[in-house]
């Protein structure tokens, strides 16, 4: 092929040339079996440590209040000052190994980066003992996949636990229209809020359900979310008004707009988009399908790079030697 | 996941072909990219008024008030008070059907203002604790960091230093520049305000870097799911 006809046909199809070769790239990486390293980052740490403390966590909490009883018992407080701290450490002992909530704030299409993220949080839940409550605060779209990435992960233990129960070890409730006015409501009453699960079932007839009632009874809360302004709702909320414990998980491309939150320790972490996904897999010792689309994701990298250097040298030959 | 049943079959075949279709527009814009374009937004908008229905105005309004007609008239006054208030949340939103009347559009301003409103007021205060209060306290920090007790060159911890220094400049920089009541025609200006966009485009490189990894992360996905779902799931259904 001369180099005329080369140039011709790059210049006329230069684009389909390039998505069809990053199409190819990541066609081949998929059947690609070697082992790519990984270093989970500080901020993967961060949700990921968050988790593992859970348990540790609701001891402690259990222990705060029972001193607390003793002490409003002893004092001869009001019979009310006792019925809430007896009524907070009733909710605490229900679930004795702690409870994370998680926010599945994405809706089908950044699923290829989201739920592989929220796979890994919710095993690990699982793997710990601790109980998940899903919620599907900012999507009303997303709700579905929600619930298919809960039973997922609770019918396919991959020898990490026992199989997990809908209403036992975990519950999903769905979405409800007006993410703010939700998200305010369960700070006082989730059972008000919400009312029924997602298959109908009224919050009140669930015993799951008697040990959360507001975001006091819930130990960690993580947010997973493809759309800007979701996280900004949360730590108004959430974490300013109720004081609640956050972490986030975002898609890569939002997420270095919120790693100042990060800095302020508004959140305790937070899992960047595949990678992170794949980081938490790799702190969970158990390499899934992140993992396995990283390697994917260096060979398309490895791509982009190459053609941005190629790009530079034409450029600069052109600026050196004319067209 | 792979498909189980034939309807399960049909539903990955479905996303595959629409997926096929999504990517022919990187040939060239065409029909088969427009119509699942139009299928796309369509679906999104019409599961959105469904679930909104479903999950929040039937349980919330429908319901409740069926159960507070079945009971009439034996209702205690904070029944007749929850009636009223929700029959006014109703009035309020139907006043956002106005909109489609020239003559009555007006009366979307009565709605408008009630949620500018509430909007404002719950979140100013959380808003400014959040987003300013907690930030700035987050960039007073110590601009050389000690390891030890003792304040001594030797016990001066550089990467933390080089971190707070950096942070406080950066954030003192990019301030500067998009500080516009006077000409930046000295020196100290101009040099602080190139800073100042230094920082920015570190911070703009940053953001683009992560842009490319999502998008590469998104076709990752689907590429993922044509060979795995719908080629070798599509094989495996059919037993071979």
């Amino acid at each position: 092929m001369s180099a005329r006809l080369f140039e011709t046909i790059w210049r006329n199809y230069y684009r389909q040339i390039i998505y069809a070769l990053l199409f190819g790239v990541i066609l081949y990486a998929s059947f690609y079996r070697g082992k790519i390293t990984l270093r989970v980052s500080d901020m993967t740490l961060g949700v990921f440590n968050a988790v593992e403390a859970v348990p540790q966590q609701r001891a402690e909490k259990i222990r705060t209040l029972e001193q607390e009883l003793q002490t409003l018992r002893a004092q001869s407080a009001s019979s009310t000052e006792v019925a809430l701290v007896a009524a907070k450490l009733a909710r605490a002992r229900h679930h004795s190994n702690g409870v994370i909530l998680v926010s599945f704030d994405f809706a089908p299409d950044v699923s290829a980066e989201l739920t592989p993220m929220a796979e890994a949080v919710v095993r690990h839940a699982f793997a710990r003992g601790i109980r998940v409550v899903g919620i599907a605060a900012a999507s009303a779209q997303g709700a579905p996949l929600a619930k298919s990435i809960l039973e997922n992960c609770a019918q396919n233990p991959r020898g990490l636990y026992p199989e997990q129960l809908n209403g036992a070890h975990y519950v999903y409730l769905g979405n409800r229209p007006d993410m703010f006015n939700t998200l305010m409501q369960m700070g006082k009453d989730m059972h008000a809020t919400y009312e029924t699960d997602y298959g109908g079932r009224a919050l009140a007839d669930m015993p799951f359900m008697r040990g959360v009632k507001t975001y006091y009874d819930v130990d960690y809360l993580v947010v997973i979310t493809g759309y800007v302004g979701v996280p900004e709702v949360w730590m108004q909320i959430a974490n300013t008004k109720y004081k609640a414990m956050i972490g986030m998980g975002m898609t890569a491309v939002s997420i270095s707009g919120y790693m100042p939150y990060l800095q302020s320790k508004q959140i305790t972490g937070l899992l960047a988009g595949l990678r992170g996904a794949a980081e938490y897999e790799i702190a969970l010792g158990e390499p899934n399908v992140a993992v396995r689309r990283m390697v994917a994701q260096l060979f398309a990298h490895a791509l982009v790079v190459f053609f941005i250097v190629v790009g530079n040298i034409e450029y600069f030959a052109r600026r050196r030697y004319g067209a | 996941m792979a498909p189980e049943t034939f309807m399960d079959l049909i539903g990955v075949w479905l996303a595959a072909v629409l997926s096929l279709c999504v990517f022919s527009f990187l040939f060239r814009d065409n029909v088969l990219y427009r119509l699942t374009e139009a299928i796309f937004v369509g679906g999104s908008v019409g599961i959105g008024i469904v679930l909104t229905f479903w999950n929040g105005f039937y349980p919330k309004l429908v319901v409740p008030f069926q159960k507070f007609i079945a009971t009439l008239p034996a209702q205690s006054t904070q029944d007749w008070v929850w009636a009223a208030y929700m029959l006014l949340s109703l009035c309020l939103g139907v006043l956002f059907l106005s909109r489609f009347s020239r003559k009555q559009a007006w009366l979307s301003r009565f709605p408008m203002a009630y949620l500018i409103g509430i909007g404002t007021g719950m979140g100013i205060p959380l808003g400014i604790q959040t987003f300013i209060f907690e930030q700035t306290k987050a960039t007073l920090v110590p601009l050389v960091v000690f390891q030890g007790e003792r304040v001594q060159w030797a016990q001066i911890n550089w990467i933390a230093t080089l971190g707070n220094t950096s942070l406080v400049v950066g954030v003192l920089c990019v301030l500067y520049y998009f500080f516009f009541s006077f000409k930046k025609t000295d020196a100290f200006s101009r040099a602080t305000s190139r800073l100042g966009v230094a920082y920015l485009m570190l911070g703009f490189g940053a953001s683009f870097g992560y842009t490319v990894m999502a998008r590469i992360s998104l076709l990752t996905g689907r590429i993922d799911f044509l060979k795995e779902d719908w080629i070798i799931g599509t094989l495996r259904y059919f037993g071979w």
